[in-house]
């Protein structure tokens, strides 16, 4: 059975659900699309009108109470927040469409600062109102000042009774004309401290002034609060916690951009498949034209790297723990690095597909605008990058061991998400040795690979702490940051290999992209600016080949790839 | 000023007509104004307006009619038609588009051996129409032998057409749609003219959901006559190549036009927002992103105004241009592509918002480098003249700039379109000995060396059937030729030595990316693989200079431009 998601195959129990209600809310959101089938749903995106009819769906079936409640809230008795779950849920929100997995995703990103912060009776009113409005919203970002968080202008005014009277606007806020949570990142007007609290689209001091953006089913509001009405039971948290709450909702959220891409490139992938393979051109089929099957090859590869990625990252989400961070490094990959696997994948499906992919009755019409978008949801490249940058001491230089993490997929609540603490401390976050996982393969391709990462370590040694200064200049730490990316990219992908039982052939030929991305990063390294002549012997240490087995490549090609043709296609 | 600024357009015509008629469209757009633009675009609204404008102004008449069949003044003129295109890009793909696939309707004609249809089409063109290309069919795409269109001959003499186009663009409004069949009884190809709003003329659904309207269309024993038949046989199947030759140069520009636009918006935008303290353009890596942004533009243009010089001297002994025409569409498309990418890193959300161009952009500049055939298609064309490029130059006369009021005769007049192989070039050492410039010079190791590559561990017979191998040999012939028309075009254009030097830090980089691409080929051999490595060279570094251009360039098209509101 493949690892990539077939809703026409889909079968619960090859997830591990504990539960008989997470696998239902899959088949349910499943059948809902199936049923309207691909022309409705081209249709829909055509009209760009609102996600009306899926959020009513959603609320009808309770998806986001089973999915965003943590153990303790809502009326199931075995409620509890996990992210394998919302792993899946992503995924195939994103394989049907951006609209609706936006709907969830900033409905989570709106709920969570509810969820992290302080005021219980706030928790249980959110999660109450889930029933009549599933739609939650994440009022932080602001015209004029975007990522820069620490420049909000939003207010909320002390009065003589107590209260709070709140005023100030927001900017690209998704949901924000439906939401009946929204939670709101603003400061004290007197003390100018940080503070969250909730407010209701429908109330008549929240003006929703327009949709941002256009071209999409989705509204990305400008909203405005006029002296909006403040007591005590509406804030959710003040001061460093507020912050830390605005910082920790980002982390938990992000990681669904990773799933979501997957999804997309997914259903694009079986789509374009399709399409070739029933397509004659010059008397021979166009899947055995010899460029076609590398570009199908290298497409299900690095496909098939996203998901494996995403699994084996989901486990240490749910393993995190206050002695146990490393989701910290894994999590900005998985929103990073899966959604731009995701838009190279789609660029290589399109090299195949060409012209069939502006058509407007098929899937990778749409899928082909919006996957761009996933990588620059929730910071740009350059901010995750600065802050990954500050752990690769410790990953490389400075391990430490840590207790077995297994597939997590049991029923326990994600607690530690929702006390993650302090966003400080980043850098001296310790990670279990990649030489495991490497080590545990002697596969042609990962031996070509290591090797590539002993001259990464080399590079990093003869640049010594001058490195630090060097990474002051963004496009600089992102060469050196885009191969430390890579190297735990892969090391995960390994350790979940390993679960998911892929086969050494398949593996074998993933690491054969990765090594030729690993040359071409450490090409675009050794072209930098500011790289020294020590450096730049190292980069073209790091340059290598992929071993060649034709017999292996035609293998997997057969068994992996083609062995998909016309397994899954969408309903009419 | 290299770079198109509508609001300072400054290019030199050899006729008050083509300024004219650049300044009115130029008029047109900033009349219409962005909010408009981008409400029709939203609402997918086919661009009746400009049709209007376009019409009222005989805008199509003169730059589309050859000389001797329309008016005095009408003349087919690659560099003014460039402009336009340029011009209609700046303000977005679906009025270049309704341009191009009419050129792409033309042109069958103008090369054809109808002379009642050519005086036809040039009372048309005054008229006002538009046209349209009938080529592609939903089953066979660019597989163009395949085609299902069929014409039946009927006892009298005359003919019934049947079949089915796919992916036509203006099929919806064409006058005439130049149509590519083949004769039911020989199976000899056919080239014959359609009126999209004959009864038997079917426009069956917009097949994208885009503003253009991009047709499937059906014709329903649909009366064909001798008069409405361009061509037939070998002649049909080299005329409608020739025609894609003719227009596929657009696709470049119209990227160019694009870019251009995004760029003032994107550089407007950062410079005026303040983040953490500091104006996003202080940041090294945005100075950076914006600085590469701004070379690889200039690159772009001065590599299309120079092969148009090449295109419009063309004859049947100094056929040049069939290499750098298919880089005008597929190199320059892709160079656009990268253009917006780094633009997108820098403005991030904004690209998304329903407000600035950027967003028809950022979603149009993907379609250009897919139109026209694709990367594969023109890149396995372009290796063909490897040989001869590298290892077999010829002298040829100088070849001046081409800005003159001249009808480019030859394009209608091509002939077969065989023998690729056999064209030389004038040597590109010329072009590259001329500069002593610390980057060229490091481009020019690398040029040497890719020669021994080539000369000493060239592609085997296998190899040479791999596209996906010649893809890679290809970025490189393509890179080198790209180089030597930027500097004979900078001598024309005096651009400054340190601009050009920044171009080729890129180009370095491009180089031994490309170079990385071949060492990484599963069928290398071990010298192959030895040769490849060596290639990769970096560019020298030098900050003043890098200062320099995002001073003077980059940063300077701060507030040149805004598109009225």
């Amino acid at each position: 059975m493949s690892i990539l998601l077939n809703p026409k195959k889909y079968n619960p129990k090859d997830r591990n659900y504990p539960d008989d209600r997470s696998g239902e809310i899959m088949q349910k959101t499943i059948e809902y699309f199936e049923s309207k089938g691909l022309k409705e749903l081209k249709d829909f995106f055509a009209s760009r009108e609102f996600t009306y009819d899926f959020a009513e769906f959603v609320k009808k079936e309770k998806i986001f109470e089973t999915l965003f409640l943590p153990t303790g809230y809502g009326d199931d008795p075995n409620q509890h927040y996990s992210t394998y779950k919302m792993y899946e849920f992503s995924e195939i929100l994103g394989f049907y469409g951006t609209a609706f997995w936006y709907m969830f995703h900033v409905s989570t990103l709106g709920l969570d600062p509810v969820l992290l912060g302080d005021n219980e009776e706030a928790k249980h009113k959110a999660a109450a109102k889930l029933k009549d409005n599933a739609l939650c919203a994440f009022g932080l970002s602001e015209q004029e000042h975007g990522a820069d968080i620490y420049s909000s202008e939003m207010m909320l005014y002390p009065q003589d009774d107590g209260t709070y009277l709140a005023t100030g606007s927001k900017y690209y806020i998704g949901n924000g004309n439906e939401a009946g949570t929204v939670t709101v990142f603003a400061k004290m007007a007197d003390t100018e401290e940080y503070v969250f609290f909730v407010v209701d689209s429908a109330h008549d001091k929240y003006e929703c002034v327009k949709n941002v953006i256009h071209a999409s089913n989705n509204y990305v509001a400008e909203f405005a609060l006029h002296d909006y009405p403040i007591t005590e039971a509406d804030i959710l948290s003040k001061g460093q916690k507020a912050w830390d709450d605005m910082l920790n909702t980002i982390n938990i959220c992000k990681f669904n951009i990773g799933s979501g891409a997957t999804g997309i490139v997914t259903h694009s992938f079986y789509e374009s498949l399709n399409h070739a393979a029933h397509r004659n051109l010059y008397g021979g089929k166009v899947t055995d034209f010899l460029h076609i099957k590398r570009l199908f090859m290298d497409s299900f590869c690095r496909l098939a790297g996203m998901k494996l990625f995403g699994l084996r990252a989901t486990d240490y989400l749910r393993g995190a723990n206050s002695e146990d961070k490393r989701y910290l490094l894994f999590n900005p990959i998985m929103k990073m690095k899966v959604a731009i696997q995701g838009e190279e994948v789609m660029e290589l499906l399109w090299d195949i597909i060409a012209a069939k992919g502006f058509e407007k009755d098929t899937y990778f019409e749409q899928a082909a605008s919006e996957i761009r978008g996933f990588p620059k949801l929730e910071g740009t490249r350059h901010v995750n990058m600065a802050l990954i940058a500050k752990l690769i001491p410790n990953y490389f230089f400075n391990p430490k061991e840590y207790p077995h993490i297994d597939r997590l997929n049991g029923s326990e609540n994600d607690d530690f998400l929702f006390n993650q603490g302090i966003t400080k401390g980043y850098g001296k976050i310790q990670f279990h040795d990649y030489n495991i996982a490497y080590n545990s393969k002697d596969l042609a391709n990962i031996n070509i690979f290591q090797e590539q990462i002993e001259a990464y370590k080399e590079f990093l040694m003869v640049s010594g702490a001058d490195l630090m200064k060097q990474m002051k200049d963004f496009d600089f730490l992102l060469a050196v940051g885009e191969i430390f990316t890579l190297v735990a990219f892969g090391q995960l992908i390994i350790e979940s290999a390993e679960i998911s039982k892929i086969s050494d052939a398949m593996l074998n030929q993933m690491f054969d992209v990765y090594v030729r991305d690993f040359s071409k990063y450490a090409v675009n390294l050794y072209s930098k600016m500011s790289t020294t002549e020590v450096q730049q012997e190292k980069c073209l240490k790091m340059v290598k080949k992929p071993v060649v087995d034709n017999e292996e490549y035609e293998e997997v090609l057969q068994k992996e790839v083609y062995s998909l043709i016309d397994e899954y296609e969408m309903n009419k | 000023m290299l770079l198109l600024n509508p609001k300072k357009h400054v290019r030199k015509y050899s006729d008050e007509k083509s300024r004219q008629i650049m300044l009115k469209t130029i008029e047109f757009f900033e009349k219409k104004g962005l909010k408009n633009l981008k409400a029709d675009w939203h609402e997918k609204k086919w661009n009746y307006d400009f049709v209007e404008f376009l019409k009222e102004n005989q805008v199509f008449a003169t730059l589309m009619t050859p000389s001797g069949y329309g008016a005095e003044d009408s003349r087919w003129d690659t560099y003014r038609n460039n402009e336009f295109s340029e011009i209609t890009g700046f303000y977005g793909i679906t009025y270049w588009y309704t341009w191009q696939v009419s050129m792409l309707g033309l042109a069958p004609i103008w090369l054809g051996s109808n002379e009642e249809v050519k005086h036809k089409t040039a009372k048309l063109l005054q008229d006002g129409e538009v046209f349209a290309f009938g080529l592609s069919e939903k089953e066979h795409g660019a597989d163009i032998y395949s085609s299902d269109m069929m014409l039946y001959p009927q006892e009298d003499g005359n003919y019934k057409a049947n079949g089915d186009k796919y992916y036509i663009g203006n099929g919806n409004e064409a006058a005439l749609v130049s149509t590519f069949a083949k004769m039911a009884d020989s199976e000899e190809y056919v080239f014959f003219v359609a009126d999209s709003k004959h009864e038997n003329y079917e426009c069956v659904r917009n097949v994208v959901n885009e503003q253009n309207y991009v047709a499937e269309y059906a014709l329903h024993d649909y009366p064909i006559t001798e008069a409405d038949i361009l061509e037939k046989g070998s002649k049909a199947w080299d005329d409608m190549l020739n025609t894609i030759n003719v227009c596929k140069f657009n696709l470049g520009w119209g990227a160019i036009g694009v870019c251009t636009h995004a760029f003032y918006e994107s550089i407007d935008h950062a410079a005026n927002r303040n983040v953490y303290g500091k104006y996003v353009t202080d940041f090294p890596h945005v100075k950076k992103l914006f600085t590469d942004a701004y070379a690889r533009l200039v690159a772009m243009k001065l590599f299309a105004e120079r092969a148009s010089d090449y295109m419009r001297t063309a004859n049947a002994e100094d056929r040049r241009y069939l290499l750098f025409n298919p880089m005008v569409k597929m190199k320059v498309t892709r160079e656009g592509e990268d253009v917006i990418n780094h633009l997108w890193d820098v403005i991030a959300a904004k690209g998304f918002e329903n407000e600035p161009f950027f967003e028809i952009a950022a979603h149009e500049i993907r379609m250009l480098p897919k139109l026209e055939g694709t990367v594969h298609v023109n890149m396995a064309l372009i290796v063909k003249f490897m040989k001869n490029y590298l290892f077999n130059p010829k002298e040829y006369a100088e070849v001046p700039r081409r800005d003159d009021a001249t009808n480019d005769s030859f394009l209608f007049e091509q002939g077969p379109t065989h023998g690729l192989s056999k064209i030389q070039f004038h040597d590109y050492n010329i072009a590259y000995n001329s500069k002593d410039l610390p980057n060229i010079n490091v481009f020019k190791e690398q040029i040497v060396l890719f020669k021994e590559l080539i000369a000493k561990a060239g592609p085997d017979e296998k190899q040479s059937k791999d596209i996906d191998y010649l893809l890679a040999l290809g970025e490189i012939l393509t890179l080198i030729a790209y180089g030597q028309l930027i500097i004979e075009n900078a001598k024309i254009f005096e651009v400054e030595d340190d601009l050009l030097d920044e171009i080729f830090d890129f180009m370095i980089r491009d180089f031994s990316k490309y170079a990385l691409s071949i060492h990484s080929k599963p069928s290398n051999t071990e010298k192959q693989k030895e040769l490849s490595i060596k290639i990769i060279k970096t560019p020298v570094v030098n900050e003043a200079r890098f200062n320099k251009i995002w001073e003077n360039y980059a940063y300077a098209m701060k507030g040149q431009y805004e598109m009225n509101n």
